[in-house]
C-alpha cells in the first residue's frame, strides 16, 4: 500500500511539472511565434487544454497535501469523538462531488468525442479527460481521510493560502 | 428557482462553517440546484471543466511561477540590498526599504504571501539583527506585503477579471497608482514613528555604493519594466507578459545569478501546481455555481433591491468597504472574492460604477483581510517568520492598518486614482 502510494505521488509530481513546463512552453512559443512574424495557430488553444488538466492535477496533489481552502476555525474547537464524526461527514461531502466526477465525467468524454479543437483536428474530449480522473483520485483521498478520522490521530487540514 | 437556490444557499453556508473544503461545497451547491431544476446533472462537471478553459486564467499558474522563482533564484536578497542603499539612510531605514522592497518585489510578483514568506523573510532578519522588535519588522512586513497583489502583476486580480469579466490589463493599469499610495503613506507613518522612536539609520551608502547595488540588482529590477512595457506597447497580452517574465526569471536564476539549478525546478514547479490546484478548484467550482445562481435569478434580484435599498453610489461603497473588510478578516481572500463577485458586481453597474475601480476596490479590501485578524493569512505567515505569536503580530499590526485604510477610503471616493491610468494607456 506504502509503494503504491508512492509511485501514485511520484506520477503525480512528474504530471506536475511536464503539464506546467508544457503549458509555460505553449505560451512562450505563441508570442515569440508572433513576434517573428509565423504564428503558429495552436499555442493559445492548447495551453488552455493544459491549463484544464494542470488545475485537475493541482486538484489532486491540493487534495493529498490537504491544502485546500476549509473554514476550520469552530470544527477546531470540538472535543475528539465530534471532531471525528464531523470529519466523517465532511470527507463524505467530498466523495459526493467526486463521485459525481467519475460518472458523468466518461459521459462527458463520449459527448465530445466528435467535436474537434479550433486550430487541430484533435478532439475535444481531451479537455474532459481529467474530470474522471481526478475525481476518482481525489475520491480515494477522501475515503482514505474518512477510514484516518475513524482509526488515525485526530485529524488535521493544514490550511495554507497562496494569495 | 430563487426559493431552491436561497434553501441550497443556507445548507452551503452550514456546510461551509461545518469546515467541508470550499470547492466541494460549491460544487455540491450546483449539483444540488440542477438536481431540484431538474437540469441534466452532467452540467456541472462540464461547467468545472470549461471553466478553465480559459486564456486570461493562464496567467495564473505562470504568475504563481514567477514568484516562486523569484524567491528561490537570489532575486530578493538582490533588490532588498538594492533597496536599503536607496533608503536605508532615512531615520528608521530599514522600515523604508522594507517597503520599498515590497514596492520593486509586488512588480514581479502577485502575491502577498509570496512577498510575506520571501523578500519578508530576509526584511525580518535584517531588522531584527539591527536591533528593531520583532513585533515591528513583522508588522511593516504584513502590511507592505499587501502591495503586491496592488500593484501589477497580482493573482487576485487575474482570478477577478475572469470572475467578473473586466480587463485584467485594466485592473493592473488601475493598480499602479494606488499600490504606489499604500507605499508612500505607510513611509509617511514610518517617518512619523522613526523621529518619535529616534530609529535607528545607515550612513549614506554614497553615489558609488548605491551603483553597485543597483548593477547587482539591475537584470531582476528589469522585470517588471519587460511586464509593463510588453503589456503597455501592446507586445503581449498580461498572460503571455507573465509567460515572458516567468522564462526571465528562469534564466536569471539559471544562468545570470546561478543561485538556482535544473534540479530545483520540479519541485518548484510542482508547489506551483498545488498552489494552481487550490486557486483553480475554486474558480471552477465557483464557476459552476455562478452558472446556477444566474439561472436563478438571484442576482438580478437581488441587485435592483441593493439599489433601492442603498439609493446612493458611495454609500453603496462605503457599506461594500465595511462588508468586505469584515467578511476578509473572517474568509480567505479568494474564497471571499469568488462568492461575493456575483452579488455585488450586478449591483455596483446598476450604479454606474466603473468596473475597474470596484475590483480595484474589491482586492485592496480583502488584501486588508489578509492581515487582519482572526482569518488573516499573511498575519500568519510574517509572525511565523517572525517568530511571534499570532495574538502579538495581531496586536502590532493594528496601527499599519490606518495607512491601508487611508488609502482604501481615497480609492473609494475618488475614482480618478484607479480609472485615469487605464484610461490614458488603455483609451477607456
Amino acid at each position: 500500500m506504502e509503494g503504491l502510494r508512492r509511485v501514485s505521488d511520484g506520477a503525480l509530481r512528474a504530471a506536475a511539472f511536464l503539464l506546467l513546463m508544457s503549458l509555460l512552453g505553449c505560451v512562450v512559443l505563441g508570442v515569440a511565434s508572433r513576434q517573428l512574424g509565423a504564428p503558429v495557430p495552436w499555442t493559445d488553444e492548447a495551453a488552455q487544454y493544459l491549463l484544464v488538466w494542470t488545475g485537475f492535477v493541482g486538484w489532486i496533489l491540493a487534495a493529498r497535501r490537504r491544502s485546500h481552502i476549509r473554514i476550520d476555525v469552530f470544527i477546531d474547537a470540538l472535543p475528539a469523538i465530534p471532531r471525528r464524526a464531523a470529519e466523517v461527514v465532511i470527507q463524505l461531502c467530498v466523495v459526493g462531488l467526486t463521485a459525481a466526477m467519475v460518472w458523468y465525467g466518461p459521459v462527458l468524454i463520449e459527448r465530445n468525442l466528435d467535436v474537434t479543437w479550433i486550430s487541430v483536428p484533435l478532439s475535444a474530449a481531451i479537455l474532459y479527460i481529467p474530470v474522471p480522473l481526478a475525481g476518482a483520485a481525489v475520491l480515494i483521498q477522501a475515503c482514505a481521510q474518512i477510514a484516518e478520522a475513524i482509526k488515525g490521530p485526530l485529524p488535521t487540514a493544514a490550511v495554507e493560502t497562496k494569495l | 428557482m430563487i426559493s431552491t437556490m436561497t434553501e441550497i444557499l443556507i445548507v452551503w453556508f452550514v456546510a461551509l462553517m461545518l469546515g467541508v473544503p470550499l470547492y466541494a461545497t460549491m460544487g455540491l451547491a450546483a449539483l444540488a440546484f440542477v438536481f431540484f431544476a431538474g437540469i441534466t446533472p452532467q452540467i456541472v462537471p462540464q461547467k468545472i471543466a470549461q471553466a478553465a478553459n480559459s486564456f486570461p486564467l493562464l496567467a495564473a499558474p505562470l504568475f504563481i511561477l514567477m514568484g516562486n522563482i523569484m524567491n528561490s533564484g537570489g532575486i530578493t536578497e538582490r533588490i532588498f540590498a538594492f533597496a536599503t542603499a536607496c533608503v536605508g539612510w532615512l531615520r528608521g531605514g530599514l522600515c523604508h526599504a522594507n517597503i520599498l522592497a515590497s514596492v520593486i518585489f509586488a512588480g514581479m510578483s502577485g502575491s502577498a504571501v509570496a512577498d510575506a514568506g520571501g523578500v519578508g523573510t530576509l526584511e525580518i532578519k535584517a531588522m531584527k539583527d539591527e536591533g528593531y522588535d520583532a513585533e515591528t519588522a513583522a508588522a511593516i512586513t504584513a502590511a507592505s506585503a499587501t502591495i503586491g497583489p496592488i500593484i501589477p502583476p497580482s493573482l487576485p486580480m487575474v482570478i477577478y477579471g475572469v470572475s467578473a469579466d473586466v480587463s485584467i490589463g485594466g485592473l493592473f493599469l488601475a493598480g499602479v497608482i494606488p499600490g504606489l499610495l499604500m507605499a508612500g503613506a505607510m513611509m509617511a507613518m514610518v517617518t512619523w514613528i522613526a523621529t518619535k522612536r529616534n530609529l535607528p539609520r545607515h550612513p549614506f551608502p554614497g553615489l558609488r555604493d548605491l551603483w553597485v547595488a543597483y548593477k547587482r540588482a539591475h537584470w531582476a529590477l528589469m522585470t517588471p519594466v519587460i511586464l509593463f512595457g510588453g503589456m503597455i506597447a501592446g507586445i503581449f497580452t498580461p498572460t503571455e507578459a507573465a509567460g515572458v517574465a516567468t522564462v526571465y526569471a528562469l534564466i536569471l536564476g539559471l544562468f545570470v545569478y546561478r543561485e538556482f539549478d535544473f534540479r530545483d525546478l520540479p519541485r518548484i514547479a510542482v508547489d506551483t501546481v498545488e498552489t494552481t490546484g487550490v486557486v483553480l478548484a475554486l474558480v471552477m467550482t465557483a464557476s459552476a455555481l455562478g452558472w446556477c445562481l444566474s439561472l436563478s435569478r438571484i442576482p438580478q434580484t437581488l441587485g435592483p433591491q441593493i439599489v433601492d435599498m442603498v439609493g446612493n453610489p458611495l454609500i453603496f461603497l462605503l457599506v461594500v468597504n465595511v462588508l468586505l473588510l469584515v467578511v476578509g478578516c473572517f474568509m480567505e481572500a479568494l474564497a471571499a472574492m469568488l462568492i461575493l463577485i456575483p452579488i455585488l458586481t450586478p449591483a455596483a453597474a446598476q450604479f454606474g460604477i466603473d468596473p475597474i475601480q470596484f475590483g480595484l476596490i474589491f482586492v485592496l479590501n480583502l488584501m486588508i483581510g489578509t492581515v487582519t485578524p482572526p482569518v488573516g493569512v499573511v498575519l500568519f505567515v510574517t509572525a511565523k517568520v517572525a517568530n511571534i505569536t499570532f495574538a502579538a503580530m495581531s496586536r502590532a499590526i493594528v496601527p499599519w492598518l490606518v495607512p491601508l485604510i487611508g488609502v482604501l477610503l481615497a480609492v473609494t471616493f475618488w475614482p480618478p486614482l484607479t480609472t485615469w491610468l487605464p484610461k490614458l494607456v488603455m483609451g477607456r
